[in-house]
């Protein structure tokens, strides 16, 4: 992952629990409306997943669908992207890229938000030997960089883990630190709030100070990270496709498809150009949508 | 600041430690069976796998592997290649300098555009230039390093054939100007993020009291802006920087692939077609070493960057 | 900043009707105003005020937080952040008017003739420069100094605020101070040219009260010495009463009351006034009596009251004190005793705490 500098993460807002649903949310949402670069990232974010869920019916091909007589074709009005090596229809495999990428962000964000969430909760909230160990074990982590620790866990997996899935796990575990780093530096500033310290004299267990009072204030710089996180996590899947470490040959991803086109790029450079402009589209309206939310969060900002 | 020092040597160790033995586990304790690759085509003969075994230890309690590894390590011995069939050690040795060189002017790049870039967006706050940079920085952030890589070497180097634009795509044969397209794919990303680390910096300092007071003394607008905001912005940008350099040297597996740079990536992408496992573990030292290292060295420097930390 | 928005033309005051003038006055405010356009609407910090500043004496302003007291005083260098303009008024500092001058005269003005001390001097000072380094640049940067001569200089001036072995500490940084030294260090730094003004934003607030008295001493000690005019900006009567000469009251952006100290803890005229004077406990005043507060808060600046600003708040206030506003005009004939009230002097019966 990107390393993530905290002092750019927004300050949590500290309003009694059962406000974050009615005031602070809906503040957010007001104030997000107003920025045109978000608005633009979730406009690309929602056709992605638009065409990802809809692909059969975007597709005018089936995306495996091989033809030699036509092969290497340029974009012509029956086959807007051209067609591959294979005859394959480019655009109709693009579009079935999508899902792929679609889903690598959401599952592999997901574990690392589990995983993270859970460390980074117990080390913030706890403090004692058991921040000191999971924050040590996250250095650990750090030391690595991402791209060679996911590739060497899933060169090491490889042959016994189905490709896919271990694609999934790897990618999302890897990034756990950063999101449990985050979270906890997050919770430490809202710990210590006094509303926190009002629960605890009423006598409110531990379990429930966590869940309802400390946890939903600390996570706008979460949703922050997994929005980020999620275009870096797609953009990691395209550079393991492209190494011919990422998703099996033949399945339509982007980075694949560009790591498949580089040899037929000088004479037909669609086959490089369309998959890669995708990616850029993508992870962009992730970026975007993420400076949004931090901005819209910000409190500062008001 | 001794103290700090040491202090931040003593963290280190624990994180190397752990570090390694994370790798090790992975590659040796999870399954998978090397001597399938270290036989080759002779790996069906069962003879031959158990010689095999012998030779590297792969029979022997999984701490007994760690123990001889560690050994080895610390003598700088970093075992053989199974597909070149030299030592480990030579090979990243040739390749560790190619790089580091291109790390550094990857850092140069990223300093020099970053900082500028971010600097200038800050002081002209909304003008046309922020704006530009804003949008620039979002896409760059974006696209994917290795398409960047390939982009470019259809810009410059196939449609720009024959043209004064041309650049060198491939290889390191072509004295300074090989650097060119790599140092500015591998610099692209880091550079965006450069660029708005200072700027977001530099706002957040133009509104301390300090920078009031600055002004209210009678101090040109350049001695408020430079002297007295970017000198504390620089901090954590330079701090930033730093750190940068480490994943540098670790993240040019991609550029190095693309452009045929012969660094330590590249020797990395070619074990793992080819499970060519120690280089794999040596390589990825190599990474977690230049990681932790930089580290160390950017905290040190933040001691001297900064007043407040020296005189602790 | 000084902005370049058309102002309103003022009329100049002769100067027999110029409250506290005399012939040696330094700096004379006049119908500042000062607004701040925002989204919300026009923010009117300072609307309309006037006080005057002579040689080695005290002027204090004070008011509640949102009374406009520290905009008016970074309005006399410039310094009004956007979106803030002057936009009308005059500021005569030694012949010119300020409201009026380019960047260029106004920061030729700052540090040298007029300076500013703000209230936390940890925020205020630069954390990553030595102190005697940004006592040493208003030297170089007015005086066109060698370093050398700027060292020496800042020295004497570190040894003139009293700072210990003032020589080693010199390269010293701000955080290796305490509070009330990190303060002398400003106040270093601001009589480093002998400014005519020096403005004092709240410059003890942010410490301890035993420092207080010794700051407050110093500026005290530094000013006989030089015939400094000290402009001393605060919410605390206390400090008034002890340091200062002349005092303006302000409130809603606005001066209620300008007088002699002496004078108007005697006898306030103004009802704001009262109130405050009444709210701080007196060894004179018997122990069983309540502290009587002010009911009410101070009103939105974009939205301030018709009429008298204080009218909602006023214990005596009648029908023509919600429609016209009372200009700031001297009671029992003497232009060193001013008020801002339609009954100044001559208050009806109070109908009870405000309404």
């Amino acid at each position: 992952m990107q390393r993530i500098d905290p002092t750019q993460m927004p300050v949590p807002v500290p309003t009694a629990a059962s406000e974050v649903s009615v005031s602070l949310w809906g503040d957010v949402w007001l104030r997000l409306k107003k920025n045109r670069l978000a608005i633009i990232g979730l406009g690309i974010i929602l056709i992605l997943v638009l065409t990802a869920i809809l692909a059969p019916l975007v597709a005018p091909y089936p995306p495996d669908q091989q033809n030699l007589g036509i092969s290497k074709l340029s974009p012509n009005s029956k086959h807007w992207f051209g067609t591959d090596v294979l005859g394959r229809d480019y655009f109709s495999r693009v579009v079935y890229g999508s899902r792929i990428s679609i889903s690598i962000g959401v599952v592999a964000v997901g574990i690392t938000l589990v995983i993270g969430l859970i460390t980074g909760a117990i080390a913030g909230y706890f403090g004692g030997w058991a921040d000191a160990i999971i924050m040590r074990v996250a250095d650990i982590f750090f030391a690595f960089p991402f791209i060679v620790g996911v590739l060497v866990m899933i060169t090491v997996l490889g042959e016994t883990i189905p490709r896919l899935p271990l694609l999934f796990i790897a990618i999302g575990l890897f990034g756990w630190a950063s999101a449990a780093r985050i979270f906890r530096s997050s919770i430490l500033q809202v710990k210590n709030l006094e509303y926190v310290e009002a629960a605890r004299a009423m006598g409110a267990s531990h379990w429930r100070i966590l869940t309802r009072h400390v946890m939903p204030n600390s996570l706008a710089p979460v949703i922050v990270f997994a929005t980020i996180a999620t275009g870096t996590v797609i953009l990691t899947e395209a550079a393991l496709s492209f190494l011919g470490v990422g998703v099996p040959v033949g399945t339509p991803a982007w980075g694949l498809m560009v790591s498949e086109g580089k040899s037929h790029m000088t004479t037909e450079p669609w086959l490089v150009l369309f998959p890669g402009l995708s990616i850029v589209a993508t992870v962009l309206g992730f970026i975007l949508l993420g400076d949004g939310l931090r901005d819209s969060m910000d409190p500062r900002l008001r | 600041m001794i103290r700090y020092i040491v202090r931040r040597l003593l963290q280190m160790i624990p994180v190397f430690l752990g570090a390694t033995f994370l790798l090790f586990f992975f590659l040796y304790i999870l399954p998978g069976d090397p001597t399938e690759i270290l036989g080759g085509e002779r790996a069906t003969d069962p003879v031959v796998r158990a010689v095999l075994r012998e030779k590297w230890h792969l029979d022997e309690p999984i701490y007994v592997q760690y123990g001889i590894y560690m050994k080895e390590l610390s003598q700088g011995d970093f075992g053989t290649s199974f597909r070149l069939s030299r030592p480990v050690s030579r090979i990243l040795g040739d390749a560790l300098p190619w790089s580091l060189k291109l790390a550094i002017v990857a850092i140069g790049v990223e300093a020099i555009f970053g900082v500028i870039a971010g600097v200038i967006s800050a002081v002209k706050r909304y003008s046309f230039w922020d704006t530009l940079t804003t949008i620039a920085t979002s896409v760059l952030v974006a696209i994917p390093v290795f398409w960047l890589g390939l982009m470019l070497q259809i810009a410059f180097g196939i449609k720009a054939q024959g043209t004064p634009f041309e650049l060198p795509i491939s290889g390191v044969q072509d004295g300074w100007r090989s650097y060119v397209l790599p140092a500015i794919t591998l610099a692209s990303v880091f550079t965006a993020v450069t660029a708005r680390l200072t700027r977001t910096t530099m706002l957040e300092v133009m509104k301390q009291d300090y920078i009031r007071t600055a002004s209210a003394k009678g101090l040109s607008r350049g001695a408020v802006v430079y002297r007295h905001g970017l000198r504390n912005a620089l901090i954590p940008v330079v701090t930033n920087i730093g750190l940068d350099f480490g994943s540098l040297i670790g993240g040019a597996i991609l550029t190095e692939s693309v452009f045929a740079w012969p660094g330590v990536g590249r020797q990395v992408f070619l074990a793992i077609v080819n499970n060519d496992n120690p280089v794999i573990i040596g390589s990825t030292i190599i990474f977690l070493l230049a990681f932790i290292l930089v580290n160390l060295a950017v905290d040190i420097s933040y001691g001297f960057l900064d007043p407040r930390i020296r005189y602790e | 900043m000084n902005s370049q928005a058309p102002r309103t033309a003022v009329a100049p005051h002769p100067d027999s009707v110029v409250p506290f003038k005399n012939s040696e006055t330094v700096l004379e405010v006049r119908d500042l105003a000062v607004h701040f356009f925002t989204d919300y609407g026009v923010l009117k910090a300072v609307d309309g005020i006037n006080y005057t500043v002579n040689p080695g004496e005290t002027l204090a302003i004070v008011g509640e937080s949102g009374s406009g007291k520290s905009v008016g005083a970074l309005a006399v260098l410039g310094l009004v952040p956007p979106p803030g303009k002057i936009l009308s008024g005059q500021i005569i500092f030694q012949g010119q008017d300020l409201a009026q001058a380019s960047e260029e005269e106004l920061r030729r003005v700052r540090g040298n003739r007029i300076a500013m001390i703000f209230q936390d001097p940890l925020t205020s000072l630069n954390p990553v420069l030595s102190i005697g380094n940004q006592i040493a640049e208003v030297i170089r940067a007015h005086q066109g100094a060698s370093r050398r001569q700027a060292r020496t200089r800042a020295v004497e001036l570190l040894e003139q605020v009293e700072i210990p072995r003032a020589n080693q500490r010199f390269g010293d940084y701000p955080h290796q101070f305490s509070g009330g030294m990190r303060q002398r260090v400003m106040i270093a730094m601001a009589i480093a040219l002998e400014p005519a003004v020096l403005i004092a934003d709240e410059p003890t607030t942010a410490l301890d009260v035993t420092v207080q008295a010794q700051i407050l001493d110093l500026l005290k000690g530094l000013q006989l010495d030089s015939k400094m005019g000290l402009i001393l900006i605060t919410h605390d009567l206390g400090v008034v009463a002890e340091h200062a000469d002349t005092v303006a009251v302000m409130y809603a952006g606005k001066v209620a009351e300008y007088a002699e100290v002496a004078n108007i803890y005697a006898k306030p005229y103004h009802p704001y006034s009262i109130g405050l004077l009444g709210s701080i406990a007196r060894l004179d005043q018997k122990r069983t009596e309540t502290l009587q507060t002010i009911p009410g808060q101070p009103p939105s600046l974009v939205s301030v009251p018709s009429g008298c600003p204080f009218h909602p708040r006023c214990a005596f206030s009648q029908d023509v004190c919600k429609v016209e506003y009372p200009e700031l005009l001297p009671t029992e004939h003497s232009l060193r005793r001013l008020a801002a009230c339609h009954f100044a002097g001559n208050l009806p019966a109070p109908r009870g705490p405000g309404r």
